[in-house]
């Protein structure tokens, strides 16, 4: 890739940039949309969404910045009007989730952690703590980043992001209890004979 | 289980509230060594910060188990967004060429030959380091190495690398054998502008002044830093805020990276030395 080699109409410089800067990350979008809509053929419908609004509006973005964050920020703008679309969730239980992580005390973390459980906890999380979860641990976004994508004030992100973490904990203490429930072990004080 | 919590202390207290924050590399400098020593001091909190590290590993492992997509979709989209006309095309490419150039003049780069780098023998040409990577690392070392209250010496194996596991107590270890008559000061991890980096402080040989202070710094492989230097970092070397930062990209994505008060020949071998033994230590995650 020759820096000078100057290409022949605007156009081709566009698609040149586009292909180096929007295309790598085709498939990273396609696994996020996955993540967000949870059905293969939704995922298709969301990623072609969103780099087809990204080529159109290529032009707007600046170069030289974060590419990956703004097509993350395109991914969330399309979910979201993907979403509003369908039924929405029930207005209650997110706020009651909320109200019983204040209330509850931290208590410390399970140290043996299977990624079972995990899997059922995360099941169990209401969508707005699974996505910002997985935009700061998974995709490795930094608070800013992640604040830009939602287009929520970085405050707003570290409050959410901290009770999605005491969520996460929270039923995932709450499986490794019952776990330990069923498994055939000793009482951990004293216990029966 | 770690032991119930008994907040005994306010600074556990402080700790546990940002321990978080902390562990996604979001607090400064000086915030995150004040829990790294809290860390290293309070069991309770070091297990509570580990269990929380194993969650956050299980948690990337579940969420990020997502297949790709179906062969054949990538094309279908490509093929669509090339009838798709533009609307309003600009010829931005040169002005990305234009900064780059003007980024290069400035900041006046050295550019290296190697040979024998792994990264470099497959690449093209050896480029410029990345100005974000050096600016990073260069502030680590200021911040972090030389305003730290470090001893001449680490007083023991333990307190070198005690503290962490395995993988990176022999990392720390591997970069110190293969700097003869450099003294092991320091290991641990820390974050500094929103990057999570491992950080080992070395000192040169008979010089017990700041300037005989050298850091290592290995990156996250998919860390943002990591991400955005890869795509021009081979090698180089180059000055920043007065001390020579020496980097490179290891084969699994890391940036690995030398600041030292001394000049870039003896900066880069230093790289040199490390590069190789830190890439085996450190397995791919």
């Amino acid at each position: 890739m020759g820096l000078f080699s100057v290409p022949s109409t605007p156009a081709d410089r566009v698609r040149e940039d586009f292909d180096r800067e929007a295309w790598p990350h085709f498939r990273e979008i396609y696994r996020a949309a996955l993540r967000l809509a949870r059905r293969p053929a939704e995922a298709e419908d969301l990623a072609q969404e969103v780099f087809l609004q990204a080529w159109k509006s290529f032009a707007r973005f600046e170069r030289g910045t974060n590419c990956r964050a703004w097509l993350y920020r395109i991914l969330w703008n399309v979910n979201q009007q993907r979403v509003r679309k369908k039924v929405p969730v029930p207005l209650g239980s997110d706020g009651e989730a909320r109200l019983a992580e204040t209330l509850a005390a931290e208590e410390p973390t399970p140290t043996e952690i299977r990624d079972e459980e995990v899997a059922s906890a995360l099941e169990a999380l209401s969508s707005e703590h699974r996505e910002i979860l997985i935009l700061s641990d998974v995709e490795e976004f930094s608070y800013k980043e992640i604040s830009t994508i939602l287009r929520v004030p970085i405050g707003t992100v570290m409050s959410r992001l901290s009770r999605a973490r005491s969520a996460l904990r929270q039923k995932v203490r709450g499986t490794a209890a019952a776990t330990a429930l069923f498994a055939n072990r000793p009482a951990a004080e004293g216990g029966t004979p | 289980m770690t032991a119930p919590l008994q907040l005994r202390d306010y600074a556990c207290a402080k700790v546990r509230r940002r321990l978080d924050s902390y562990l996604a590399g979001e607090l400064s400098v000086d915030l995150s060594h004040e829990i790294l020593e809290h860390l290293d001091r309070c069991p309770e909190c070091r297990a509570e910060s580990d269990a929380r590290e194993k969650l956050r590993a299980s948690f990337r492992r579940v969420a990020g188990a997502t297949p790709g997509p179906r062969d054949g979709f990538e094309d279908e989209v490509r093929a669509l967004l090339l009838r798709t006309p533009l609307k309003r095309p600009i010829g931005a490419g040169l002005l990305l060429a234009a900064s780059l150039v003007l980024g290069a003049g400035v900041t006046g780069w050295l550019v290296l030959s190697r040979a024998l780098a792994p990264e470099a023998s497959r690449g093209a040409d050896v480029v410029a380091l990345d100005a974000t990577a050096a600016d990073f690392a260069a502030l680590n070392h200021k911040n972090c190495a030389r305003a730290g209250k470090w001893p001449r010496q680490a007083a023991s194996p333990e307190a070198f690398t005690g503290h962490l596991d395995p993988r990176l107590a022999a990392a720390a270890r591997a970069a110190v054998e293969r700097l003869p008559g450099y003294a092991p000061v320091a290991a641990h991890e820390c974050a500094h502008a929103g990057e999570m980096i491992f950080h080992i402080i070395l000192r040169r040989p008979s010089d017990e002044t700041p300037d005989g202070l050298v850091s290592v710094v290995v990156t996250r492989p998919g860390s943002a830093l990591a991400a955005r230097a890869a795509a021009t970092t081979r090698l180089g070397t180059s000055r920043r805020l007065g001390y020579t930062v020496a980097g490179e990209r290891a084969s699994d994505g890391r940036l690995v990276l030398v600041v030292s008060s001394a000049n870039e020949r003896e900066t880069t071998e230093m790289e040199r030395a490390v590069l190789p033994a830190l890439a085996s230590a450190i397995a791919v995650r």
